[in-house]
């Protein structure tokens, strides 16, 4: 490979890094934190890099398809993330009875973080990954589709049953 | 349905919430993400029919990613280029002006309730069997609040049940492990993690910890930053950036080296007499290896001053025995870029896990 050649190749990953690395990043911390998000975004870039040939650019954005190698790359810290999600739901058990209606107030704010919490973590795989592409990374259905590789319609049941059950969650804890 | 809606809302809001990340974490992933190898593949076509952005403002990003690419230099898709060390004071002072911007942006590790830290230690050193250079790795487990070494393996845990045997006998091996940890002038390093922000006041307590009589007081300074680097994940940035200043106004010298294709500060004290754990004798240079893109401390290593002597067979081969106890052989590096001069480096990488004998 010549010289020329390889600083094309740099300055174009160097581009495409520039426009997405951030919102990955930001995505990715949400969802496993900050350190182990930091692993996966710099990984998803160096699959992407070595995949590239595979990426047809006829079927739409590159965003969608980062997302996509991200997502899977998640997927090995599942169990990171639900823990971060537990740790949510314990932090509500370790607190007094409230004595006042400020206090009350935030006690009820964090039993109804505790539930949701303890709902989003017990979701299929899929369901989680689609709720958190469409409320996270506010990807569209055909992107999310897309960066799942899965049918438009499997996006729709899997997001329609991954929201039932977060409405059900907060709608218990308004019942209060 | 919007992501507007409240149930949405809830979701984004939750613990820790949709977080704007760094500058500098984002200065690390792009260090990682350039520092692999040259591609191999033929020429990337971005022929995306909506790549679509209009010439002007195309070359308009490509000027903006190239000066941020020249501000970082990121050497790493060519092998960075060693420097040699000098202590030209104008030189030092601006290689720690970059390390000292750096280090106010390191965010330290915050592991939450009974999270551990997780500790890879890859070391290269000089094999007495054969007088090459082999590299091995250590990993260990830290409680944070504490920092009390929870459990240890060496190229890996073979068998989780028999990880604090394993400790034990790398502490019973250690003579500094070996000390009660009240005895320990630096691994309570809970406290001295936390230590003063004001380089003053941090350079006082620093020699009052040590409080070597025998060595100056500059090296008791050096002595107390060099113990810091088996935790430099836990180090706050303020306490990071007091103990920069403090090593620029000691008595190294700096220059450059790659690991890995990774570009790393040199940062060498003068003449130490060795007062500090990892002294090998007074014929020897010691580096703090400190990354100018992170900030971190990324480990440290131990040189020849001078032409390394010749190697000779030992009178006794100590046979070095793995985690189960069998003994264990090490892999000789390929041959490589390895300085010749070298006794041994220590690179630390860390990670926050939920149990002794997770990775990151």
């Amino acid at each position: 490979m010549t010289p020329i050649r390889a600083a094309t190749q740099h300055d174009e990953l160097a581009e495409l890094f520039d426009r997405h690395a951030r919102e990955l990043l930001r995505y990715c911390t949400r969802r496993v934190g900050p350190q182990l998000a930091e692993d996966v975004v710099a990984e998803t870039f160096l699959v992407a890099h070595e995949r590239r040939e595979r990426f047809d650019p006829e079927r739409g954005e590159w965003l969608p398809w980062l997302y996509g190698i991200a997502t899977n790359l998640l997927r090995r810290h599942r169990r990171a993330e639900l823990q971060a999600l537990r740790d949510n739901t314990r932090a509500v058990a370790a607190d007094d009875p409230a004595h006042d209606e400020a206090a009350a107030g935030r006690v009820d704010a964090e039993r109804s973080v505790a539930r949701l919490s303890a709902v989003i973590a017990k979701l299929p795989t899929r369901q989680r990954d689609v709720l958190m592409l469409f409320a996270v990374a506010e990807l569209e259905y055909a992107e999310i589709a897309e960066a799942l590789g899965i049918p438009l319609g499997s996006v729709q049941s899997a997001l329609h049953r991954a929201r039932t059950k977060v409405r059900a969650a907060l709608e218990k804890e308004g019942a209060r | 349905m919007t992501p507007m809606d409240e149930d949405l809302i809830a979701v984004r809001n939750l613990p820790p919430g949709v977080v704007e990340p760094s500058d500098e974490s984002l200065a690390r992933v792009r260090q990682r993400v350039f520092a692999q190898p040259a591609p191999r593949h033929l020429a990337w076509r971005l022929t995306m029919r909506r790549f679509w952005v209009p010439v002007a403002a195309a070359a308009a990003v490509l000027l903006v990613v190239g000066v941020g690419l020249a501000s970082l230099r990121p050497r790493a898709l060519t092998p960075p280029q060693p420097e040699p060390v000098s202590s030209e004071p104008a030189r030092v002072r601006r290689v720690f002006d970059e390390l000292i911007t750096a280090a106010g942006r390191k965010t330290p590790f915050r592991p939450r309730a009974g999270q551990l830290v997780y500790q890879n230690d890859e070391i290269v050193e000089i094999s007495p069997l054969d007088g090459r250079p082999f590299r091995r790795s250590i990993e260990t487990w830290i409680e944070p609040a504490t920092t009390t070494y929870l459990g240890s393996a060496e190229e890996g845990l073979t068998d989780p049940g028999r990880a604090s045997a394993a400790w034990e006998q790398e502490n019973a091996k250690d003579r500094y492990r070996s000390l009660p940890l009240g005895k320990r002038p630096f691994l309570k390093l809970t406290s001295f993690l936390a230590g003063p922000t004001d380089p003053a006041a941090a350079r006082r307590d620093l020699i009052d910890r040590v409080t070597v009589d025998v060595v100056s007081e500059d090296e008791q300074v050096w002595s107390g930053i060099w113990e810091m680097v088996i935790l430099d994940a836990l180090l706050p940035a303020e306490r990071r950036v007091a103990l920069y200043q403090l090593l620029r106004d000691l008595p190294v010298s700096v220059g450059e080296t790659g690991v890995d294709g990774r570009r790393l500060v040199i940062v060498r004290f003068a003449a130490p007499a060795g007062s500090f754990l990892g002294f090998l004798g007074p014929d020897k240079a010691y580096d703090l290896l400190i990354d100018p893109v992170s900030g971190e401390i990324a480990g440290t290593q131990v040189l020849h001053d001078g032409p390394a002597p010749a190697w000779s067979p030992p009178d006794n081969v100590e046979v070095q025995t793995g985690p189960s106890g069998l003994p264990w052989s090490p892999a000789p590096l390929p041959a490589g870029p390895i300085d010749p001069a070298l006794v041994n480096r220590h690179i630390y990488n860390f990670g926050l896990v939920e149990d002794i004998g997770d990775l990151p």
